[in-house]
């Protein structure tokens, strides 16, 4: 069987302006990365089940750069997903259906349970998202001073995620504590992509 | 009056790839501090009916904090076969005085140290780029590819040569000119490339 998403997703990480990673094998600000994106699936279905309007977040804690892997990750499900809807969401990004999570399997050392809690995501010109008991950032997006949005094109990192433009922004900083995973504070590198996922 | 360059332009500075110049509005450097060639190769161009096809120019410069902050020191290389009326037009292009892209960051020009004339060599094509100016300067860069081996590019951070900027680390920055002196060959350092258009 098959499956589509496509949308957007906010993404802050632990890196000042801007994460170095994007850009190929560097050390990280910090030396280590905890990197939070959100995912507004605008449309989407798997296995017959639609799974558009569904909001989900991906929470990744690395020990180096994003070339070096990913020790744990953990997905977040808004609380209004359907349990048939988060049977294909974890399937999907746990790399169980194919396309392009798949292909990060091997890169992720261990998935954490699935929270289920709120997730609040706005893609727009004034992009935020919030995780429920986790913490949320409001970012500011980069642009020209007659409007148009910087972007960085072709970076490696986003290529792994199959995203060929990276819509650039300035996050609020903000503080994002998982119980299970390294506290951590953004420090000002935030994104917005489109995605078009299938597998 | 009216002016038009364009052609092709690299660049590089002391900052570690990527520079972040572009991407905090000249609020940020990686080393307090930076020095910076910025070499065009102009292959059509008119000031006010002189014609400036096929001169080569090099803006260098220091900056004792992050860019955004001025005070800048800058000086101009031109190609030993420009004629004193050409250099005129190329320093008022230059210190933005006559307008066009670099006359937003003329208030942070602090002190013009002049203008020096050196044969300059400008080759490269696709990703691979140098310049060398007699003794003055000698640089090169090599573009950064994504994964799928595409050019990376940045658009409209508001760079003054243009809305698209390649990336590209460089490979070598040499600069020994207006009292600079500034050599680095360890590969972290920061390059730009772009074809340029600018009009005033």
């Amino acid at each position: 069987m098959s499956w589509q998403l496509k949308g957007k997703i906010v993404g802050a990480c632990s890196c000042k302006m801007s994460c170095r990673c994007l850009l190929g094998p560097a050390e990280p600000d910090q030396g280590w990365c905890s990197d939070l994106q959100s995912i507004s699936i605008e449309q989407g279905s798997s296995e017959g089940v639609d799974l558009g309007g569904t909001r989900a977040a991906v929470g990744l804690q690395l020990p180096g750069d994003f070339f070096g892997g990913v020790e744990l990750a953990r997905l977040y499900l808004d609380e209004s997903t359907s349990d048939s809807q988060r049977t294909e969401l974890e399937a999907i990004f746990k790399g169980e259906r194919g396309g392009v999570w798949a292909g990060l399997k091997d890169a992720i050392g261990r998935w954490l349970p699935t929270t289920v809690t709120s997730v609040q995501i706005d893609t727009g010109d004034s992009p935020s998202f919030s995780v429920g008991g986790v913490g949320g950032t409001t970012l500011t997006r980069l642009k020209t001073s007659d409007g148009r949005q910087a972007t960085i094109n072709n970076a490696p990192v986003a290529e792994g995620f199959a995203i060929d433009v990276v819509e650039l922004a300035q996050a609020e900083k903000s503080l994002w504590k998982d119980p299970e995973m390294r506290e951590w504070e953004n420090w000002g590198f935030g994104r917005v992509e489109a995605f078009n996922w299938s597998g | 009056m009216s002016w038009q360059i364009n052609g092709s332009y690299m660049e590089t500075c002391n900052c570690d790839y990527l520079c972040p110049c572009p991407l905090t509005g000249l609020s940020t450097t990686t080393h307090g501090f930076c020095l910076f060639a910025m070499a065009f190769n102009v292959e059509r161009g008119s000031f006010d009916g002189l014609a400036l096809d096929g001169r080569r120019f090099i803006v260098v410069g220091h900056t004792p904090g992050n860019m955004g902050a001025g005070n800048w020191s800058v000086g101009l290389i031109v190609d030993e076969e420009t004629d004193s009326r050409q250099q005129e037009a190329l320093a008022a292009i230059v210190s933005g005085e006559v307008g066009g892209p670099m006359a937003n960051l003329a208030p942070l020009m602090g002190h013009f140290l002049g203008v020096e004339s050196q044969p300059i060599a400008f080759e490269g094509s696709n990703g691979s780029w140098s310049v060398k100016a007699g003794s003055a300067v000698d640089q090169a860069l090599e573009g950064v590819a994504g994964l799928g081996g595409e050019q990376m590019y940045l658009d409209n951070v508001g760079h003054p040569v243009n809305n698209r900027l390649a990336l590209a680390t460089a490979k070598r920055s040499h600069l020994h000119a207006f009292g600079f002196d500034w050599d680095q060959e360890d590969g972290r350092n920061n390059g730009h490339f772009a074809p340029f258009d600018w009009r005033g």
